[in-house]
């Protein structure tokens, strides 16, 4: 064999490896998982790159073994016949893969057959004809996990330029792992946070009031289902309607002042009415909280139903009004007269008969009131009533003071308090016989009246749950009614004629104990809701003060403030979870915006840390170069020269991996502005001008007389153009480079005024399957053997992320071997992008 | 006598190195490795040119260019920012604090001295090596 032909071989060796190679990466890039791309691998090594067999082995961690999980090329089912370890205290782990394994350096084997390490195997190596083998370890997240094992029918076929170049291959698909990793652990992250608002989603849902969030214009962001319940409009109604919509009248003025003050102060809360679709009005309370989401301020409210508690405070508001008001109009005359003959209650028709105030009756004795009132008949038919608890009825005549008199029908009906006494005056009857007829038809009619208004009285008093006691001026009981002697759980007997002090001595000082003491010395009417902590109670006590002491009505309100108070509660529950939630955005953005403060800081050293030494490099490089350090030679300024480009190369990659990492972590700031695109045009021409000129190249540009006027980031716009022509000049040997500038109608599908820039070449092409991924970074794809072109492969990955920030688009077609054209379009007037 | 070229920076290759450049076009150049130093000879040699780093130990290259617009005599003086913040904004904060001009490291020592020469320094042939 002559030299020649070794070299030949050898040659042809190296071609079909770096196909195979290729083809790996091939698959790297088109595999998203491990089980995807280690077949792939094995079979490029073998078919592309003429070895007998490939297989991966992966680590069990549980048994130690290497588990053969891709192969190619095991035409004897080899592999699943044998066992391999990766621990060395068995003959199985002491093999090629074994020690790989373990090293994490490659193992060669050059003589297989002769390879002590290899012996357990030789059965399986002979019959196949494999001579020399290689094991690569394959790593994980920087961890050896597998191997990759590869096997020759040649002897001695894995030199340096191999085994680089496969070990190469085996750290790549390793890179590539170590992505495919991160990427599952990014999907798990993702899904995490899908799973977490699933669970915030199901919690809004489950809230037993409404929920929304609007911004600042009244724009509903989310809602809950309740909201759509209660209202009774549909999501997409929804959207088009205004937070006021749903309020009528005072309360949509009362409302509007509300979430003023929400967007002011951060948090209100207010009743009112939330009228439905179908034209009903709910009292709500509602509560709001402004919260800031994407830089808006928004409104985040909770609205619970309190109809219930409105319904119960207007029914109670209505009884009372019933209460008096039919007292009150009735034509009879109706007086309350306790035990003790003092006047309880009056009516205003009372007044009337009486031919005095009520004032000055009440709390009085009759016969206070009246001196002499024993005398009359009406007092023997009260005090008959009164002892025998029977009713008693008859006409009677009764002398004022001042000598008048009058007729009354009076009847007596004992209750529980003491005396009913209802009287129809019938003075005029009495006075008219003629008429007598005519008022007997009267009194039939009054009489049927007076029934009924009887029957609602008795019903009424009946009804009447309100405690009542009376206490004179030396604070002795004068009066318990029955209800208070159940509250008090004692008799009225053992009461009645007792000091308030001696029977009760733990009310002493408590606050319904003070307001008596303040009615009985000020004279005033007290009303008051209070705690008594002896009964554990709460009770509502009205007093009210007459000549001989206070009259107090009182009643249990323990299970109204026991409700009232679990409904603040329910309202302060809510509350804090709706500003847990709050917070918790609140947290997750200023967590999101930690992540992105950390990511500037570090670009911002890595480009400061990595152009201080360059700056050494480049500088020193050049004053040697300019002779300002003495005399050079030939030799020594080319080998200087090659540093400097070097260094310049490095500061270029250092420039445009900083672009891409900043346009990635969204640093980098697009600003818009009008500005001359001719003169950008022109610059940028001029600056590539001398280049083309030392390669011989005319540089053809063609600009419209007039060009519309254009507001956008000039900046970036020369940076793409710089780039396109530069790339387009560097890839020509032959012919020219082309820059045509047009207008164009249409940018990404839509009509939209823009500008074209179409830079073409006669360079080498691109060729179809590269098109695809031509815009990807680290992607050169003038891949050969040797790199013919200088450039960091992130330029055009640049320039379609520049052009995308712009609004705009970027493409190429090309033609191997005839030349590319590069298109870019951008509008004339592109949208701010969000802050 | 000619009046000197300021450089403050505080890393000593990049000071030997600006020093080397200017001193072969015909400067004198006076060096100090903080921005204190710095302000105090500014003060007292009154400057041709004052170029300056902006990362610097204790007082940053802002805060010295600040500190030196304060100096009545120096209000006028060329400040030129040489600086390895390559980063948006840094030109505008450099500006912002005082400064005239902008220089991003690494410097090219073709272009440099000529890149001074809007900042008062008039063109001089390098003298020999």
């Amino acid at each position: 064999m002559t030299d020649a032909t070794v070299t030949e071989r050898e040659l042809a060796r190296l071609t079909r490896l770096y196909a195979a190679l290729s083809q790996v990466n091939q698959s790297i890039v088109w595999s998203s998982s491990r089980d995807e791309l280690f077949p792939k691998v094995c079979r490029a090594l073998v078919e592309h790159g003429g070895f007998g067999m490939a297989w991966i082995g992966w680590e069990d961690p549980g048994t130690r073994q290497l588990v053969p999980v891709a192969e190619f090329g095991d035409t004897g089912s080899y592999l699943k016949a044998v066992r391999i370890y990766t621990s060395e205290d068995r003959p199985e782990g002491r093999g090629p893969s074994g020690r790989a394994f373990r090293e994490g350096m490659p193992y060669v084997a050059n003589d297989l057959l002769a390879n002590p390490l290899a012996q357990p195997w030789r059965e399986f190596l002979e019959r196949n004809a494999f001579r020399s083998s290689a094991v690569f370890p394959i790593r994980e997240l920087g961890e050896v996990r597998g191997t990759l094992s590869v096997y020759s029918h040649e002897p001695d076929f894995f030199r340096d330029k191999e085994v680089e170049l496969l070990a190469e291959a085996a750290m790549d698909v390793s890179f590539a792992l170590g992505n495919f990793a991160r990427e599952e652990e990014r999907r798990r992250a993702e899904a995490e946070v899908v799973r977490e608002r699933q669970i915030s989603d199901s919690i809004i849902a489950s809230l037993p009031g409404v929920l929304y969030l609007y911004d600042e214009q009244g724009k509903f962001l989310r809602w809950n289902d309740a909201f759509l319940t209660v209202s009774g409009y549909t999501a997409d109604e929804l959207t088009g309607m205004h937070p006021l919509d749903f309020f009528r009248g005072a309360d949509r003025d009362l409302v509007a002042s509300r979430i003023g003050e929400v967007f002011i102060t951060g948090a209100a809360s207010v009743e009112a009415g939330f009228a439905t679709k179908d034209g009903r009005i709910i009292p709500y309370y509602f509560t709001g909280h402004r919260v800031v989401l994407d830089g808006k301020p928004c409104l985040v409210g909770v609205g619970i139903d309190i109809s219930e508690r409105v319904e119960a405070e207007e029914e109670l508001r209505r009884s009372e009004e019933r209460y008096h008001s039919t007292l009150d109009s009735i034509v009879e005359g109706g007086q309350l007269i306790g035990h003790d003959w003092r006047y309880l209650y009056l009516n205003d028709t009372a007044a009337v008969h009486n031919r005095r105030p009520n004032s000055e009756l009440l709390g009085r004795t009759m016969q206070e009131a009246w001196p002499g009132i024993e005398q009359s008949e009406v007092y023997g038919m009260i005090r008959r009533c009164l002892e025998e608890r029977v009713p008693v009825r008859g006409e009677t005549e009764f002398h004022f003071a001042d000598g008048s008199s009058a007729w009354y029908d009076v009847r007596c009906q004992p209750v529980p308090e003491g005396v009913f006494v209802l009287s129809i005056d019938i003075s005029e009857r009495k006075r008219d016989e003629a008429e007598r007829l005519r008022l007997l038809q009267l009194e039939r009619e009054s009489h049927a009246k007076a029934e009924d208004a009887r029957r609602t009285v008795d019903r009424i008093l009946e009804s009447v749950t309100d405690a009542f006691v009376s206490l004179d001026r030396t604070w002795r009981y004068t009066y318990v009614n029955e209800r208070a002697a159940r509250i008090f759980g004692r008799t009225r007997e053992q009461l009645l004629g007792k000091h308030i002090w001696t029977e009760f001595p733990e009310g002493v000082g408590q606050p319904f104990h003070l307001a008596y003491e303040r009615a009985m010395r000020e004279g005033v009417q007290i009303q008051l809701e209070e705690y008594y902590p002896p009964y554990d109670r709460w009770f509502e006590n009205r007093i009210y003060p007459h000549e001989d002491g206070i009259s107090i009505v009182f009643q249990d309100i323990t299970e109204r403030k026991r409700a009232e108070r679990a409904l603040i509660e329910a309202k302060a529950d809510l509350e804090r979870k709706v500003e847990e939630r709050t917070s918790e955005l609140q947290a997750a953005l200023m967590r999101a915006e930690a992540a992105d403060q950390v990511k500037s800081a570090f670009l911002a050293t890595m480009s400061h840390e990595l152009r201080t030494p360059l700056n050494s490099i480049i500088g020193f490089t050049g004053i040697i170069l300019q002779g300002l350090a003495g005399p050079l030679n030939e030799e020594q300024a080319k080998q200087l020269g090659m540093v400097r480009n070097s260094a310049r190369h490095l500061l270029d990659l250092i420039n445009d991996v900083l672009d891409i990492s900043k346009i990635e972590a969204g640093q980098m700031a697009v600003k818009f502005a009008p500005f001359d695109l001719r003169a950008s045009v022109n610059r940028v021409v001029e600056s590539v001008a001398p280049m083309a000129e030392r390669k011989g190249l005319p540089l053809r540009v063609t600009v419209p007389d007039t060009l519309p006027a254009m507001a956008s980031d000039q900046r970036r716009v020369e940076q793409i153009l710089l780039n396109l022509l530069n790339n387009a000049i560097k890839f020509t040997e032959h012919g020219g480079v082309t820059l045509i500038v047009d207008e164009v109608r249409e940018v990404r599908g839509q009509p939209e005024p823009g500008i074209r820039l179409r830079v073409q070449d006669t360079g080498i092409g691109i060729k179809a399957q590269d098109l695809g991924t031509l815009f990807q970074p680290f992607r050169q794809v003038d891949t050969g053997l040797t790199r013919q072109h200088e450039g960091t492969g992130l330029g055009l990955a640049i320039c379609r992320r520049l052009a995308d920030l712009l609004g705009g688009e970027i493409s190429a077609e090309s033609t191997w071997g005839v030349g590319s054209v590069f298109t870019v379009t951008l509008p004339l007037n592109p949208e701010e992008p969000p802050a | 006598m000619t009046r000197p070229v300021l450089l403050i920076e505080d890393n000593d290759q990049n000071r030997y190195l600006a020093t080397f450049l200017l001193e072969k076009h015909g400067y004198t150049v006076l060096a100090e490795p903080d921005g204190v130093r710095g302000i105090a000879t500014a003060r007292r040699v009154n400057p041709l040119l004052i170029l300056l780093d902006i990362q610097l130990p204790a007082m940053d290259g802002y805060a010295v260019a600040r500190a030196l617009r304060q100096v009545d005599e120096l209000q006028h003086t060329p400040i030129v920012a040489v600086t390895s913040y390559a980063m948006p904004g840094d030109r505008e904060k450099a500006l912002a604090a005082g400064c005239n001009g902008y220089i991003e490291k690494p410097i090219d020592p073709d272009t440099f001295v000529a890149a001074l020469a809007p900042f008062g320094l008039a063109p001089q042939p390098p003298g020999p090596a």
